[in-house]
């Protein structure tokens, strides 16, 4: 369950490809059949749903959000762009995050043009841990959580909003709130 | 007045009274410091680092380095101790490479626009969707229009496989800035009158010349590492100092003498010493009688520039005129007459040059110790390759800015081409300009091809680096020349206000993340230099070679990129070369020995090597002559500022290249915006302080604002402010909106025989805001 | 022999660049906004043409450093090569040797919460190199080595020309950095502050803060015995690491 969460935000900041998208589709379908009426996102997943078509303007507003933006700033989907005194890549927090993958025998692929700390690898590596019912897999959870995400997702959260996204990254800035927020709090 | 202690080892020097009560009073108890000193502190280790080789990429002068990396992570950028560019210096640009690397707004995977061109909307793309449609895009072009209306500006140190890919294409279209826009009337005046190059990395024996009279030639923050070491220990040595310059900058600091000389007027100081220089005799006579053709035309035509007539247009004393040239007959041939870098400024550049040029020929300083030496190449063949359709443009020599005039050129590069379509900036054409190296063009004409689409249409444009907004100086005709394209691919590493119109960006991989193609360079050493990946690609980047030979596969012209891999073609010329990568990997480089004899001809009374027309060198060029522009020889009047205007004038600063460094953060953070140099009484004037916005107005109505600095160290009836700000990319985070553009201010004038720009022309109001 | 290191600044070939400010952040990592190092442009007018004096310059690791003996915790220390360190791992971050020193070389690290400075670059130096600023400086106007050593290089240029150490009569506290130009006199922009004075409450209110030590624990660092308790402490950390590494 919460693995297919995570999952769902990574796959919500990835690029909205006709692929990406129809893996959501799926995602989604499972996740309305299966969450309780009482999770703080149901409304925010039963409004994203209708959305899960692929439009070539939504790829467009994904690059200008997350990739190249003007005229306004682009919203840098990097943990080390908002951790980082220096506001650059590969800092330090990044190569945390990169360690405690390797720690976990994993890597990123080579053919993503990802980095460790991008948004979609963090949430990913959420998931994956999620999905593993083992003391390491809680700790690292709960330290990338604590140490990482809860420390720079309101930050890009905010930064999203302000960029006056179209409905759709709205919605998943509202999902990824709700779940991280959701996270932090059990956590405690 | 200050403290000055003399050294001696024995002095040991105790704390104030006063300073010592306080610190020793702290909580009431006795020092422990001595106790301190021998407690057993654990001391911070190095971490470990593994080290590869490259040459650097921030600007184009080429140093060697060696790159430090971490966690497969280029951490630090040194020097390469053996690279004779720099000796293992590097300056602050050099060091802040690795924030190329790492900055968070990079060019970072393939993007297409989408929305109008120049709005900024993009799609982010698959490399494969890019390269199909740029090859898509050539094929349209050619059957369209034919292959000479592709276009390919370059600028920056990977830029080679851009220009072969347009050889192979079959365009005659391919520019970089350097002649242009910055160093074509000097390397073209030593090229006319000795048919030798000095233009790239100037062979210059700084560390042995004894007399240095530089004409504006800021050494010092107009910057290459090797050349500003090389000048210091030139100067260390004893080397004296004669520097003119409208503004007191850190080199004047440096001289023993320095004038303000009046803004655009060196050619008549130059002109000047010329003529007492023949007038005196205080020429080297054996070498002008052997050596030379021409001598006795030029003294009659310089009869008329008195050292009286350059003060009345210079403001340098008439008196030091003489003594200068006495001086440094005296010294000769150990002397040098000092151009600037970029000599694209005044309504005659050309003859500026030549001028420098004919007075360190005057002196005799060809192939002489403390002038200019002959350098050795390392010779490297290039890969077999197909015939190119315009061959002597595609003979573009290796790296830096050499102008290749040797062989068949100068002549034959403007001699009409049976058949040939002709360079679209008029480079290299008769009847347009005939002078203009064709290797390099005229990036400047390039663009007013391209917004006036003449004399033919071009219509596709690839750019390579650089940014024709902030390093030319006619934002219209810029913006025009891109609104007008049918497509415009742009291959960068950082974006900035060109690549902003592109159709499709290539992100390249940067300088850290790739091989390149081999440097090859020579000194008095001559060496071949490899630049090796210190760290994968963050992003989805490749290599400029990667990505042209993707493109030419698509594009049909597969054999003009014969390899798997770049690496594979600098292993290939390096066995051709008799070596192996793996040998050069060791230190990064390999060495041809310094030769005395080959470099020092002069000093074993053997003749300078001059391909010149004569064969010797001339002092009243028969190539000028021939096409009769020998008037670049006189003096043309200059612009003048009106009672309340001012010369409008701009350079370089130490720590920045150019328009291109503004958006790192490690030099940003030395001056994060530029300031306009004024002379307190112009200043009082119109009621301006020190830290005032104002705004400055050039006579054609574009203006900027900027915050001023109110200082001697500029002439009153000039301003000044440091090159390459004023950037209005908001994806340049750092750079966006800081200081002014002196881009949007200088003055896109022309040196009249040349073709190049002449920034300097511009006339200046200033207004408080 | 003990070696003593020193740091010749030639100001005749500083050209102001900043190579060395930019070398020194890239090795030691340091934050955005502070540095180790620095050079400082003095621009004055003598007999009405303008002057220009460039100043490079960083700890100048002092024979009396101010800021050992202001440091309440024994972090700051002196090498027995002159060198002026800081133990990273007892550093509390109370800032009072920022104050103490006189050349306002020394600065809070915001990332790792104690005192930042340059060390000479003391790792290089111990595995044989030059410090990053001398290594990078285009114009070879730094010179970094031993005095002791009659035959280095710094012992040889001291004794060819003549220099100057950055001092007044108020301050003069044996710096370790000498610097030539060419016999002009050195600027008040450059000279060395006076150090600001602290009262021994607001010490103890800084100290305090330190943990477990109280107050009766941190008179006993102030007598040696907290060195003890210090080198117990470090025990437990196995590597020294440096925490302004990127």
């Amino acid at each position: 369950m919460r693995s297919q969460l995570y999952l769902l935000a990574s796959r919500l900041f990835n690029q909205p490809t006709a692929e990406h998208l129809a893996v959501l589709q799926h995602l989604m379908t499972e996740l309305l059949q299966t969450t309780s009426s009482e999770v703080p996102w149901r409304e925010t997943l039963i409004a994203l749903k209708p959305q899960l078509k692929y439009e070539e303007n939504r790829e467009t507003e994904y690059s200008r959000l997350f990739i190249l933006a003007f005229p306004n700033t682009t919203v840098q989907p990097f943990g080390s762009y908002w951790l980082e005194n220096d506001q650059c890549l590969m800092g330090r927090s990044t190569l945390e995050v990169k360690k405690m993958m390797a720690e976990h025998g994993i890597e990123i692929a080579e053919d993503t043009g990802l980095l460790p700390d991008h948004i979609v690898s963090e949430l990913e590596f959420m998931a994956l841990l999620a999905s593993q019912d083992n003391e390491k897999a809680l700790q690292t959870q709960q330290q990338l959580l604590e140490q990482h995400l809860a420390l720079w997702i309101p930050r890009f959260i905010a930064a999203l909003r302000a960029a006056n996204p179209a409905s759709y990254y709205q919605l998943a800035a509202d999902f990824l709130e709700q779940l991280i927020e959701s996270e932090i709090r059990s956590i405690k | 007045m200050s403290t000055h202690n003399n050294f001696d080892p024995s002095r040991r020097a105790f704390l104030g009274a006063t300073v010592g009560g306080t610190a020793l009073s702290i909580a009431g108890l006795p020092s422990q410091a001595l106790a301190r000193i021998n407690a057993p502190h654990p001391h911070e280790k190095l971490k470990e680092t593994t080290e590869v080789f490259g040459f650097c990429d921030m600007c184009y002068w080429g140093c060697g380095l060696k790159i430090r990396s971490r966690n497969g992570l280029a951490m630090k950028i040194e020097g390469n101790p053996e690279h004779p560019n720099n000796w293992g210096v590097v300056c602050a640009k050099g060091n802040s490479g690795i924030m190329v690397a790492y900055a968070p707004n990079r060019l970072k995977y393939p993007m297409k626009r989408v929305g109008e061109r120049g709005a900024g909307e993009w799609k982010r793309i698959s490399w494969d969707e890019a390269l199909d449609t740029v090859a898509k895009e050539l094929k349209k072009i050619k059957e369209k229009y034919g292959p000479q209306a592709l276009a390919m500006i370059g600028h920056g140190t990977w830029e080679k496989p851009y220009h072969r890919l347009a050889h192979a294409f079959g365009t005659p279209n391919t520019t970089s800035p350097v002649f242009g826009l910055c160093c074509g009337p000097r390397g073209l005046s030593n090229a006319v009158v000795t048919g030798r190059n000095l233009t790239g990395n100037e062979t210059i024996d700084l560390e042995n010349c004894k007399y240095f009279l530089m004409m504006g030639r800021n050494i010092t923050e107009s910057l290459h590492n090797g050349e500003t070491l090389g000048w210091l220990n030139g100067v260390a040595n004893g080397a004296k100092v004669v520097y003119f310059d409208p503004r007191y900058t850190i080199t004047a600091s440096k001289a023993d003498e320095y004038y303000a000389i009046r803004p655009l007027t060196d050619h008549a100081f130059l002109l000047a010493m010329i003529h007492v220089v023949v007038n005196e005799a205080l020429y080297d006579k054996k070498f002008v009688a052997e050596q030379t053709v021409g001598f006795e035309e030029l003294k009659q035509r310089v009869q008329k520039y008195t050292p009286e007539w350059a003060a009345s247009i210079t403001d340098v004393p008439a008196d030091i005129i003489p003594r200068i040239a006495r001086e440094m007959a005296a010294k000769a041939p150990s002397v040098f007459v000092y151009a600037p870098r970029r000599l694209t400024r005044s309504a005659n550049d050309l003859g500026t040059g030549l001028s420098i040029t004919i007075l360190n020929t005057l002196f005799g300083v060809w192939d002489r110790k403390g002038g200019i030496f002959s350098s050795i190449k390392f010779e490297v063949p290039e890969i077999d390759l197909p015939k190119f359709e315009h061959a002597h443009i595609a003979k573009r020599i290796e790296t830096g800015g050499d102008f290749d005039y040797s062989g068949d050129v100068p002549q034959a590069h403007f001699v009409d081409e049976q058949g040939k379509i002709q360079r679209a900036d008029g480079a290299g054409v008769m009847g347009r300009w005939p002078l203009a190296n064709a290797q390099y063009g005229l990036t400047n004409e390039m663009w007013k091809a391209m917004a006036e689409q003449k004399p033919y249409p071009v219509k596709m444009l690839i750019t390579a680096g650089g940014n024709g907004f902030l390093n030319s100086t006619d934002y219209k005709t810029i913006r025009q020349a891109l609104m007008n394209l049918d497509f415009y691919v742009a291959a960068d590493v950082i974006p900035n206000e060109m690549n902003m119109y592109a159709d499709i960006i290539l992100p390249e991989a940067s300088y850290l993340e790739r091989y390149d193609d081999l440097q090859i360079g020579g000194g008095k050493e001559g060496y071949v230099a490899v630049r090796m990946p210190a760290m994968k690609p963050l992003h989805d980047t490749r290599d400029a070679w990667t990505i042209c030979k993707q493109i030419a596969d698509r594009a049909d012209l597969g054999q003009y990129f014969p390899h798997d891999s770049i690496k594979e073609l600098i292993e290939e010329r390096l066995k051709k070369a008799g070596h192996s990568l793996a040998e050069i990997e060791k230190k990064g480089i390999l060495k041809v020995p310094a030769d005395p004899k080959e470099n020092f001809r002069g000093e074993q009374g053997i003749p300078s090597v001059f391909p010149t027309p004569s064969g010797k060198a001339e002092l009243v060029p028969s190539i000028l002559k021939m096409m009769k522009f020998d008037d670049t020889l006189d003096y043309v009047e200059q612009v003048r500022p009106d009672e309340d205007e001012f010369h409008f004038t701009f350079a370089r600063i130490g720590f920045h290249t150019h328009a291109r460094t503004q958006d790192n953060i490690w030099t940003a953070e030395f001056m994060p915006e530029n300031l306009l140099w004024i002379h307190p009484d112009a200043a009082n004037k119109r009621g301006i302080k020190d830290g005032d916005l104002v705004k400055v107005t050039v006579r054609d109505g574009r203006s900027e604002q900027i915050k001023v600095k109110v200082t001697l160290r500029i002439r009153k009836d000039t301003v000044f402010m440091v090159h390459g700000y004023g950037h209005f990319d908001k994806r340049m985070t750092t750079a966006y909106k800081k200081g002014a553009s002196d881009s949007n201010l200088a003055s896109y004038a022309q040196d009249p025989r040349v073709g190049s720009i002449s920034m300097g022309q511009s006339l200046v109001k200033v207004e408080k805001v | 022999m003990t070696k003593k290191y020193v740091m010749l600044a030639d100001t005749t070939r500083c050209i102001n660049c900043k190579a060395c400010v930019v070398a020194c952040r890239a090795e030691w990592g340091t934050p955005m906004g502070h540095s180790r190092d620095w050079v400082k442009e003095v621009e004055f007018v003598e007999e009405g043409k303008p002057q220009v004096m460039l100043f490079p310059g960083r700890c100048q690791h002092c024979d009396d450093s101010p800021c050992v003996e202001a440091c309440p915790s024994g972090a700051a220390y002196k090498r027995e090569d002159g060198v002026v360190l800081l133990d990273h791992d007892i550093c509390s971050g109370c800032e009072l040797c920022v104050g103490a020193c006189p050349y306002e070389a020394r600065w809070l690290n915001p990332e790792t919460n104690t005192i930042s400075k340059c060390t000479f670059c003391q790792p290089r130096v111990d595995e044989g190199l030059d410090p990053a600023c001398v290594q990078t400086c285009v114009g070879r106007a730094l010179i970094f080595g031993d005095m002791n050593d009659p035959d280095s290089e710094v012992s040889r240029l001291l004794k060819e020309k003549e220099w100057q150490q950055l001092v007044t009569d108020e301050v003069s506290i044996g710096p370790n950095h000498y610097y030539y130009t060419a016999g002009q006199s050195i600027p008040d922009e450059v000279k060395p502050k006076m150090p600001e004075r602290h009262l021994a409450g607001k010490t103890m209110e800084i100290i305090n803060p330190i943990g477990a030590i109280g107050i009766a624990g941190m008179a006993l660092a102030f007598l040696g015995a907290g060195v003890m308790k210090f080198i117990g402490r470090r025990n437990e950390v196995s590597t020294s690491e440096n925490k302004e590494e990127k």
